[in-house]
């Protein structure tokens, strides 16, 4: 169905709608890796997206790439190159936890932010990098990113679905209930959380570099930008933190809801507080998000059945 | 005999208070040896010492005959020593197999393989048999009693074959069938070779199931012992009435 929208519907502000949340259900699968899977609450995952983003700015600019499909080609190796870049970087963010742990990792936010503004040779400072624009149809133009985006998203669903089978998905459940029982256990700790911020990174790394090809212009407080990083985490909460589609859902639900609410209330930044509303109305209804609570009562619904066809054969065998 | 684990001038102080003082045992392999002393005495902080979860200020460990620079859980559970928690602790989240699959160590390499093997599988139910808890196996570990956690928990800390389990209070706030199911997987695993240091305050469970039994009163070692002989000790007598 993903794959037949952009052909349904043309109007390019619905495919824009589209491909922006697709990459907010994209960023929220990779954040889930360590945020729901471990519970270790990351805040500064907007600048892997930025280094994504300068990434792919950075060699057009420096290293001529070419222009029209070839870019994407080189998604992988930005995702694996920040993947590798994150690893020191978690090195250190993981020597806390809890409070600590999130408000370390929104230093290397405001730090990524920084080094954008001040790196000017590399990153063209405030004034920021534009990349040229490619040479797509007109009628078609967002197509070839929307499918790009799909495909980052494609590969986060993949990775977070081969995670969760695996020990090391294991390994990370168990870090989020108890990590120092888990360490009694002989659990490699320090790998697991390690190698969920790796892959993590390195994903929403590679959603920032399609997002930059497809704005084709960047700047630091944009392409490094907390609500990016708000967006995620909230996108996770809504849908069901920990559960593999919560994060698709919540930006299913919360990306339209947004750009409805923009649309709707005008310029004014008055729709943030119609968009916290959504937010505050799902949570309070369904805490664990929407995902795990529709579970849970269906779940009850069975057990109530089960009591009652039981109660059943009882008064009947009475 | 041999000793398993040495312990040589551990010494621990939480501001003023030393919890662990100068204190120096040995537990020999193949045997279960009990860990008695009044409240505050510093059991359990011995236990985080010896397993790395607490950084003593000074002292010595050894462990299957090599010094222990550094402890920690991780390494030391790979190693082959294993400990319990006062309260079970599980992970209520996981069900009660992947509980005890978690418990074996993979290599690095082996992280993205499937969550659990067919062996673990096959070790698992074995376990969950002996313990009692067939029937639970695809249960979250949440939905279990205290005392299956208490199972569960001491279950798991058997799937890494350990050679040295430290079970901290195996019988608090449990029934008295329980304590005896457990006292019953003790002895048998202690047949089979496997070794226990043993912290506990229901001292007839101590009196049938430890030898040697080391007191320590304020965090110092003052007598070790038979069971029969440290009932009757007046250095133990004083620890536990005063004078």
């Amino acid at each position: 169905m993903l794959i037949a929208l952009p052909f349904a519907f043309t109007a390019p502000w619905v495919q824009d709608l589209f491909l922006f949340t697709l990459m907010y259900a994209a960023l929220a699968t990779a954040w889930n890796i360590i945020g729901g899977y471990s519970g270790y609450i990351s805040l500064g995952h907007a600048g892997f997206f930025g280094l994504g983003a300068y990434a792919m700015g950075i060699t057009f600019t420096h290293i001529s790439i070419g222009d029209g499909y070839r870019p994407f080609f080189f998604l992988p190796l930005i995702g694996v190159g920040v993947a590798v870049a994150s690893v020191p970087i978690g090195w250190v963010a993981f020597r806390t936890r809890g409070a600590t742990f999130a408000i370390v990792t929104i230093t290397l936010l405001f730090v990524t932010q920084q080094l954008a503004f001040n790196l000017r040779s590399l990153t063209g400072g405030s004034q920021g990098i534009a990349i040229p624009t490619p040479s797509f149809p007109v009628s078609t133009y967002n197509v070839p990113f929307y499918f790009g985006m799909l495909g980052v998203l494609a590969l986060s669903m993949l990775i977070s679905w081969w995670v969760r089978g695996s020990k090391l998905g294991l390994a990370l459940f168990a870090i989020r209930d108890d990590e120092d029982r888990a360490r009694g256990l002989g659990v490699q700790t320090g790998f697991a959380k390690l190698a969920s911020f790796a892959l993590s990174a390195g994903l929403v790394a590679m959603a920032g570099g399609v997002w930059a090809y497809y704005l084709s212009f960047i700047y630091p407080q944009f392409a490094i930008d907390p609500l990016v990083t708000i967006g995620m985490v909230l996108m996770t909460y809504l849908g069901g933190r920990g559960t593999l589609w919560g994060p698709v859902l919540g930006a299913f639900v919360l990306v339209p809801a947004q750009k409805y609410l923009a649309y709707r209330l005008g310029a004014s930044d008055f729709y943030l507080v119609g968009y916290s509303g959504v937010f505050l109305v799902v949570i309070l209804l369904m805490p664990r998000g929407i995902l795990p609570s529709l579970a849970e009562r269906w779940r009850k619904l069975g057990l109530r059945q089960t009591h009652h066809d039981e109660r059943a054969k009882e008064v009947a065998a009475s | 005999m041999s000793a398993l684990l040495e312990v040589n001038d551990a010494y621990k102080r939480f501001g003023g208070v030393v919890a662990v003082d100068e204190c120096t045992f040995a537990v020999e392999q193949g045997t279960v040896t009990g860990l008695i002393g009044p409240n505050g005495s510093g059991k359990t902080t011995v236990f985080n010492l010896i397993t790395g979860y607490l950084p003593a200020d000074r002292g010595e460990f050894h462990f299957d005959g090599r010094v222990v620079r550094k402890p920690d859980p991780t390494r030391l559970a790979r190693r082959g020593l294993s400990r319990t928690f006062q309260y079970a602790r599980v992970f209520p989240n996981l069900t009660v197999l992947e509980n005890l699959a978690l418990a074996v160590p993979y290599g690095v390499l082996s992280a993205g393989r499937l969550r659990i093997s067919s062996e673990e599988r096959a070790r698992g139910e074995e376990l969950l048999v002996d313990f009692n808890l067939t029937g639970h196996t695809n249960t979250r570990a949440a939905e279990l009693s205290f005392g299956q956690r208490k199972l569960l928990e001491f279950a798991a800390t058997l799937m890494g074959r350990p050679r040295l389990v430290l079970l901290d209070e195996p019988a608090a706030g449990v029934n008295p069938v329980l304590v005896e199911t457990i006292e019953e997987h003790i002895r048998r695993l202690n047949a089979s070779g496997l070794t226990f240091l043993v912290v506990e305050h229901d001292m007839p469970l101590v009196m049938r199931l430890c030898n040697p039994v080391i007191v320590l009163d304020r965090g110092r070692k003052i007598a070790e012992g038979s069971a029969a002989e440290m009932q009757g000790d007046p250095r133990v007598l004083d620890a536990y009435l005063g004078n």
